[in-house]
């Protein structure tokens, strides 16, 4: 369903990637790094894919031993942060 | 987990974090400490071959791809490699000698491949220094044009300088030139991870009489640790995660 219509997507200027289980983001125009821990840089790879944060908070809960209604909570305020730090942007409407 | 022990960890896990492509011998400078022997024969890799070798890399979990030469501009290609490597998400750089990145080319190569830095060599501090490594008449004063116009473009850059007979003593003068630079740092903006080793032999580190930060570096200084989830719910999903993994 989300996946149809990713509501965010990597601004350009967004490199990332994953190694091991942590997750690396460069923004490039500021030139800062951001370093993920691993379910952060699972949820940034989720969203690279496409998925929305209630299709992201489903994947975790079917591969993490947490609470969904947790998880619900933890992703919202990660992807309000990761929109904040400039590293994920609203996919525009067309 | 910090960026250095992220480092740390791509080296311990042999990850190829950072790679160097020299994508042709060709060059339209003549420097006389060139290394690339330009009579060597053999065939470069197609097309096909570096987008193949591009999707590999990124599979390996390579993040910065530096495209050196010879002069990289000059490979038949270069564009639809560094699109197909930006598409890849790929940080790349460029070594340049900066000869041919007029206004437009730059243009082209913000528009086009995206690089993180654009990596330009001088030599010298007047054309008499800079033409006497690049074996080219004109190439200082071409030089600068391009930085000129690349500055205009805010395409970034930063300027490396190579440690060579006839460049160190005239090193002070470096100090007081050139302003309005791209790049403040005029140099010492070199990345921490740069896999270049035998560059880095001769990139002598500049003597700035001040500090000067430089934004548009990826310094260790701009490395910070974001710890998000698990920072603020250290008994949340991350520790669940743990125990579930193992």
């Amino acid at each position: 369903m989300s996946a149809i219509s990713p509501p965010f997507r990597l601004c350009a200027d967004i490199r990332y990637r994953q190694i091991a289980d942590e997750g690396i983001v460069l923004r490039q125009q500021a030139g800062e790094v951001l370093v993920l821990n691993e379910v952060g840089a699972r949820v940034v790879a989720l969203l690279d894919e496409g998925l929305a944060p209630p299709g992201i908070v489903a994947r975790l809960a079917a591969e993490f031993d947490a609470d969904p209604g947790r998880l619900a909570i933890d992703v919202a305020g990660f992807v309000a942060e990761l929109r904040a730090a400039g590293v994920i942007e609203e996919e525009a409407c067309s | 987990m910090s960026y250095q022990a992220l480092l740390a960890k791509a080296v311990n896990g042999n990850i190829p974090f950072s790679v160097l492509l020299e994508l042709t011998y060709r060059c339209n400078l003549d420097c006389y400490y060139c290394y690339n022997d330009r009579s060597n024969g053999g065939r470069s890799l197609s097309v096909a071959q570096y987008v193949s070798l591009f999707a590999d890399l990124r599979e390996l979990a390579t993040m910065n791809l530096t495209f050196s030469g010879g002069e990289p501009l000059a490979h038949p290609h270069f564009f639809t490699l560094g699109a197909r490597a930006r598409a890849l998400g790929f940080v790349i750089r460029v070594k340049s000698n900066g000869h041919r990145l007029n206004g437009r080319l730059a243009r082209r190569l913000l528009n086009e491949v995206d690089p993180f830095v654009v990596e330009i060599s001088l030599h010298g501090a007047s054309a008499a220094t800079h033409e006497r490594q690049t074996q080219v008449a004109g190439s200082f004063g071409r030089l600068l044009t391009n930085l000129e116009q690349m500055q205009a473009w805010a395409c970034g850059c930063s300027l490396i300088r190579p440690s060579l007979p006839g460049t160190r003593p005239r090193w002070t003068r470096w100090t007081r030139w050139p302003s309005g630079w791209p790049c403040p740092c005029a140099g010492t903006c070199r990345s921490p991870h740069a896999i270049m080793a035998t560059a880095r032999r001769w990139i002598s580190p500049p003597r700035p009489r001040r500090s000067v930060a430089c934004g548009g570096c990826w310094s260790n200084d701009a490395a910070r640790k974001r710890p998000l989830i698990s920072t603020r719910h250290p008994r949340g999903a991350n520790t669940a995660a743990r125990v579930r993994r193992a």
